[in-house]
């Protein structure tokens, strides 16, 4: 019973936590881009700058506004769950992700090792994520150590720095965004009751 | 010895009825909840939910509001001052009656 009650607590304070949708999407976006980088290589670039980008945000805020509407149809609105402390677990959040970025530099190169600072960034990005507390994003650390490890792989010569430079750099984070996604509308599907069969009186 | 039958006399059957202590506890953890949601989040029926509501607010621990959302109706669901006192007046007594039925068991 009182893991019954402990459940329905959890999903009603991080109903709009474990939706998943936008880190999905932003992973989309980076496999996207990724894949553009891969085929078109220089002239991605010159896209990415010029329609392809706005024309690719625009897809992902009505994707967003999709998924949204979806889950106020089907699952319902919960306004204003009480939260506790999280807005001050986030500022704790973005001063360990500054301080942390001002400490290995621009693009890491404080560490002084070859690597690629958009996979460890991403990586850095879920694993503090995944370590807030009052969050529901616990899976986040796995995921993030495993893109920041990717992110490393030219130290230990695996793969080479140039290499990321062809799409791997966001298809790994998005990879990764994306999966972090699906776990979170897992979870909460997971946390759901199967509906119970209408009564008939006939 | 504590008195365990006095404790268990003691509980708010509006509040102890595990679907309605369920739909509380959800109201108690956010300002609103919509229908839907506590449709989905407790595996109710529709007919079995609305009785419940109805039980609730007669008991005025919610207040019920219905309104428009864009073309869709919603009904928009929260507990009252009085509610929220009472489910956790309840846990409070769960929790001490859980203490006491652990005496009387080391005791026995």
């Amino acid at each position: 019973m009182k893991h019954e009650l402990e459940r329905l607590q959890f999903v009603t304070r991080n109903y709009s936590l474990l939706q998943g949708y936008p880190i999905a999407l932003v992973g989309v976006l980076y496999i996207l881009l990724g894949v553009a980088e891969m085929i078109w290589k220089e002239m991605a670039a010159t896209l990415i700058r010029g329609w392809l980008f706005p024309v690719i945000l625009a897809v992902l805020v009505l994707a967003i506004l999709a998924f949204q509407r979806h889950y106020v149809q089907r699952y319902g609105v919960v306004k204003a769950p009480i939260e506790t402390r999280r807005s001050v677990f986030l500022l704790v959040f973005f001063g360990c992700y500054f301080a942390l970025v001002v400490l290995a530099g621009p693009d890491f190169k404080n560490l002084k090792v070859p690597l690629d600072p958009t996979c460890l960034n991403g990586g850095l990005i879920l694993i503090l994520g995944g370590l807030l507390p009052g969050f529901p994003w616990r899976h986040y650390v796995p995921v993030g150590l495993v893109l920041a490890g990717v992110g490393f792989l030219p130290a230990f010569k695996v793969m080479a720095v140039q290499q990321f430079w062809h799409g791997w750099s966001f298809i790994f984070p998005g990879l990764a965004f994306l999966l972090c996604g699906v776990i979170d509308r897992a979870i909460f599907l997971h946390m759901l009751p199967k509906p119970q069969a209408e009564e008939s009186h006939a | 010895m504590p008195n365990l039958q006095q404790q268990i006399d003691d509980l708010d059957r509006v509040v102890h009825e595990p679907a309605r202590l369920a739909i509380l506890t959800i109201l108690s953890s956010c300002a609103e909840a919509d229908f839907t949601f506590l449709l989905r989040v407790t595996g109710l029926t529709n007919g079995n939910l609305s009785a419940h509501l109805t039980k609730l607010e007669a008991a005025g621990l919610i207040s019920i509001t219905k309104q428009f959302s864009g073309k869709r109706p919603q009904t928009l669901i929260s507990l009252t001052v009085n509610g929220r006192d009472q489910i956790k007046q309840h846990w409070r007594r769960l929790e001490k009656l859980r203490d006491t039925a652990g005496k009387v068991v080391s005791s026995e």
